[in-house]
């Protein structure tokens, strides 16, 4: 079995973007009105895989020999797999996301990471949540400063919406802070009558005491709540959705995109990543939950409007170690895997499958920055990736 | 020995009947009721207007000294160790029965951890111990396990007791206690850390959360401390079990130091560094000031820990006592956490609810007692506030305070949800679903009957309302509490309102917005100026509705 990863296309449009390609695609080229207005209503859909996913029994380097010798108890047999080529194939539970494969709507990106790696899971999340090496010390979280440079302060409060209880550094925003909830039937203040309005000023935005803060989370709130239980109550899909907490969140995701009340980023979070200790079966079902939710999420989209403008980006704050541990387990590693999925999407393989032999502390090497994944992401919602990232970085061209 | 709430209120009789305390009387060592209210805050779990006025009247020094005693012999519930054996044992059974008494172990140890946060609740509630209850709470977010990932609730329970005894008095030995702790043990994948075949999740953990914080320790000092802990592990019976077999006592390099170090030493090494007495002061100065510290202040405090050799007290002792902690920017400028909202409104409204109310409220607003969301525990902060968060609260009162506008649900109708109820992961707990399957029924039905425009409550708010008790009535009297105070004008009523529900002094344009609500209501009903209280059948339903209003505010979810 060949143990090289085949060359990647990322390669070649690399060298042919040079250092001037990407910045090129961000001015509005001629005729680009119409490309304009499509950007208006693109969204972008974050799922972020807690805790740490253990990126080799997601895309399984089968034709590896050092796999086979890292991996025991979670080694998965190469017959099982779905076959992307020779060398790596997705996990068997990934049944719906590799018929997205097939169908050039998934990308995956391989190697992914950021220097100077932390095995942290709160420093590393932190990093890709500011896109940032510091971390939150580097200010509002990645997709805050996207909406700062690309959308106006007078947006609806659903601009931004997370769908669970806590609300990931990359959405805090001195100045479009998220809309967030996990059950769109309870969220309705149920007073009798009005909330008080103290009707004080509001304040400048992003200043402010706290209390002033807290206020404007009421007023998102007042405003958002009736139309955000509309839109899900309203929603009718012939999809069906796997009746799990990650199934449940992107039905109302695509809910919320569907009803067109101004969202254009959400966010979920899918946890339990976090395998020290009898990977096996709790890797398979993650793998299933994700495969369900997304794998329905997407076939929702595919029938809709909104499936054209739709770019879904899975990531993890990191991959885990080669070398198994002694429970069957993996501990916190490196590099690993993006995906991004959705019809705008240039479905196949990005970045090279890294080495599983030349290690940086038993870990895999990343050769492709995560802001590069981010930077795709911005340019295709017509945002200046520099503006956010605050350096150039060359967008992965998976959109 | 005299309770803390006793021992205020015998204070407060002798000094005569109980006078608001904004008017009380200038304390012996200048202390005001602002600094009395922003203590009892902060250190306990809120105060009620009598509790406040004993405080001003026993002075600063004493009342941090009745809250530093801190009782340490508090009888728990009993908990045990539960397994088959208690229900007969497996052998001879049908596969029926087997299935059966493995719902009545389920059932007993689900039960027991549920009556222990039913305890503890009720006694932040009944606030004779806060500090330490405070300082528990802390530390349970510190120190976190999840009983999602614990198999049983022994280790659990025996984890809290744990944190509890040490509270106040030392956070060397909850280090030490912890490295021991077979619930953490678990938690972190310790028992599965073998020599030869090390796992370093408890290892790791230690140091960037337990001891030094992300930064102050390498790579290498990871894998060294994950040796070390090598073999310890956790008895069949719930006990501390190290396999000698499975630790590694090779040599290790630690922090610089080199020896053939165990855990013991591990933990001697660790609090040798000026990165955990800084690490650990500045987790509690953030805790009680909402804020993090600046370096001079850290230094400082941390200086105070190693000075005390981790000693617990004469760190809360200079904290408490400090002017900083009273200062402009701290009081009135933290974000309540979930327990802390529920309680201490629970507090100043005087109602009693379900401690299981409090539990499942907690719950669905982000603070899920015995499972922090992960091992850094709950974030806290303005991190607390959601849009739906905020919601949340509001509503969580309104059922405390029996207004809730169940009608208010029709005016969206809500289409039918998924019906599994459980999205806990395979091994969630859910430790107080006892009647799991009555609630899934009835939440059912809910749904059903929303769909077809009922009024009924959506979900969550029915297992909600369902956990205040069958009969559930407020046992509140505003209308009483507000007329013996001789209060009458609109602007007084609205005032007593936001003074006695509000833990921070109310600004002013809340004051008149509130006043405004309280004349237009008052002249809806027909009623004049002054007349309100004369009228208690139309006075105590709209001064509940105005105290669901003020819980609702934001000013509400600081301190």
């Amino acid at each position: 079995m060949p143990t090289t990863p085949r060359p990647l296309r990322l390669d070649r449009r690399a060298f042919l973007a040079g250092g001037l390609g990407f910045t090129a695609g961000l001015c509005l080229a001629p005729g680009a009105l119409a490309a304009r207005r499509d950007e208006s209503q693109r969204h972008l859909v974050l799922v972020q895989l807690s805790g740490g996913n253990d990126g080799l029994s997601t895309l399984v380097p089968y034709g590896d020999d050092a796999y086979h010798a890292a991996r025991d108890a979670t080694r998965i047999a190469a017959e099982s797999l779905h076959r992307l080529d020779e060398y790596r194939g997705l996990h068997p539970a990934l049944t719906r996301l590799a018929a997205r494969y097939d169908a050039g709507e998934l990308a995956l990106v391989q190697g992914v990471g950021y220097p100077g790696p932390n095995r942290s899971h709160f420093k590393s999340l932190e990093v890709w949540h500011a896109a940032h090496p510091d971390g939150r010390v580097a200010g509002d979280g990645w997709i805050g400063k996207l909406c700062d440079a690309r959308w106006p302060q007078d947006a609806p409060p659903e601009l931004v919406v997370h769908l669970g209880k806590d609300v990931p550094y990359a959405l805090h925003s001195a100045h479009h802070p998220p809309v967030a909830f996990e059950v769109p039937e309870t969220y309705q203040w149920l007073g009798d009558g009005q909330e008080l309005d103290p009707g004080a000023d509001e304040p400048a935005r992003g200043g402010g005491s706290v209390l002033e803060r807290l206020r404007r989370v009421q007023r998102d709130a007042q405003a958002s709540s009736r139309r955000i239980r509309h839109a899900a109550a309203g929603y009718r899909t012939d999809v069906e959705y796997p009746a799990t907490r990650e199934g449940r969140a992107l039905r109302t995701a695509a809910a919320l995109l569907d009803a067109g009340l101004g969202t254009r980023v959400v966010s979920v979070d899918f946890g339990g990543f976090d395998t020290h200790s009898s990977q096996r079966g709790r890797h398979d079902e993650l793998m299933r939950t994700l495969d369900g939710a997304l794998g329905a999420f997407l076939a929702d989209l595919r029938g809709r409007s909104i499936g054209a403008h739709t770019l879904v980006l899975v990531f993890s704050e990191f991959g885990r170690r080669v070398r198994e541990n002694g429970s069957g387990g993996t501990d916190h590693g490196k590099a690993g895997l993006v995906l991004a999925a959705g019809a705008p999407v240039q479905g196949g393989l990005y970045g090279a499958y890294p080495s599983l032999t030349d290690l940086d502390g038993g870990d895999l090497r990343y050769a492709v920055d995560f802001r590069r994944c981010y930077a795709a992401a911005l340019r295709w919602l017509g945002a200046d990736p520099t503006a956010v990232l605050g350096e150039p970085f060359e967008p992965v061209p998976f959109v | 020995m005299l309770s803390f709430v006793q021992g205020v209120l015998a204070l407060s009789l002798c000094l005569g009947a109980p006078s608001f305390a904004q008017e009380a009387a200038p304390a012996p060592d200048a202390w005001t009721a602002r600094e009395a209210r922003h203590l009892l805050n902060r250190a306990a779990f809120g105060a009620t207007p009598a509790e406040l006025d004993a405080a001003v009247a026993l002075g600063r020094a004493a009342t941090i000294e009745r809250l530093l005693l801190g009782g340490r012999e508090v009888e728990p519930p009993f908990f045990a160790t539960v397994g088959v054996a208690d229900f007969g044992g497996l052998d001879g059974r049908s596969p029926a029965e087997q299935r059966e008494v493995r719902r009545q172990v389920r059932e007993r140890d689900k039960g027991q951890l549920a009556a222990y946060t039913h305890w503890w609740l009720e006694r932040m509630r009944r606030g004779e111990d806060p500090l330490r209850d405070r300082m528990t709470l802390f530390w349970h977010g510190f120190f976190t396990t999840s009983s999602k990932d614990l198999r049983r609730t022994f280790e659990v329970i025996q984890q809290h007791q744990l944190l509890r005894d040490h509270a106040l008095e030392s956070y060397a030995e909850l280090l030490a206690g912890i490295v021991h702790d077979p619930a953490m043990l678990y938690y972190l994948d310790n028992t599965k850390n073998k020599k030869g075949k090390p796992n370093e999740n408890l290892a790791r953990e230690l140091l960037e959360l337990f001891s030094l914080g992300e930064g102050n320790y390498t790579e290498r000092d990871v894998q060294e401390v994950a040796r070390a802990l090598t073999g310890h592990q956790a008895g069949r019976d719930g006990g501390f079990e190290l396999n000698r077999k499975q630790h590694d006592d090779g040599e290790k390099t630690i922090l610089g130091r080199t020896g053939r170090f165990d855990a013991e030493d591990v933990v001697a090494i660790l609090l040798e560094q000026d990165a955990c007495a800084r690490w650990v002061a500045g987790r509690l100065l953030e805790s009680f000031e909402g804020a993090r510290p600046d370096a001079a202040r850290l230094d400082e405090y941390a200086a105070c820990l190693r000075e005390a050799d981790y000693a617990l007290r004469p760190f809360l002792r200079k904290l408490l006592d400090d002017p900083r902690f009273y200062r402009d920017e701290v009081v009135g400028a933290r974000v309540l956490g979930p327990v802390d909202f529920l309680v201490s409104s629970e507090r100043r409204l005087g109602l009693e609810v379900s401690p299981e109310f409090v539990y499942r409220a907690a719950s669905e607003l982000g603070q899920t007692l015995f499972q922090p969301p992960n091992v850094k525990g709950w974030e806290g902060g303005e991190s607390w506030i959601t849009t739906a968060s905020l919601i949340g609260r509001g509503n969580a009162a309104g059922l405390m305070l029996g207004v809730l506008d169940e009608d208010a649900a029709r005016v969206a109708p809500v289409a039918p949800a998924p019906a599994d109820p459980d999205y806990g992961g395979m091994e969630a707990m859910d430790s107080m679903d006892a009647t799991d399957d009555m609630d899934a029924m009835q939440a059912m039905d809910g749904r059903e009957e929303a769909a077809e425009g009922d009024a009924r409550l959506p979900g969550e708010l029915r297992a909600l309302k369902r956990a205040l008790g069958k009969d559930y009535a407020p046992r509140l009297n505003l209308t009483w509490r507000f007329a013996r105070r001789g209060l009458t004008r609109d602007a007084e009523l609205a005032g007593a309102l936001l003074d006695e529900l509000l833990a921070i002094a109310a600004p002013d344009e809340t004051r008149a917005a509130l006043t405004r609500r309280l004349a237009a209501e008052r002249a809806a009903l027909g009623v004049a100026e002054g007349e309100l209280l004369a009228q208690p059948a139309l006075a105590e339903p709209l001064l509940r509705r105005l105290a669901h209003l003020v819980l609702s505010l934001p000013e509400a979810q600081l301190d």
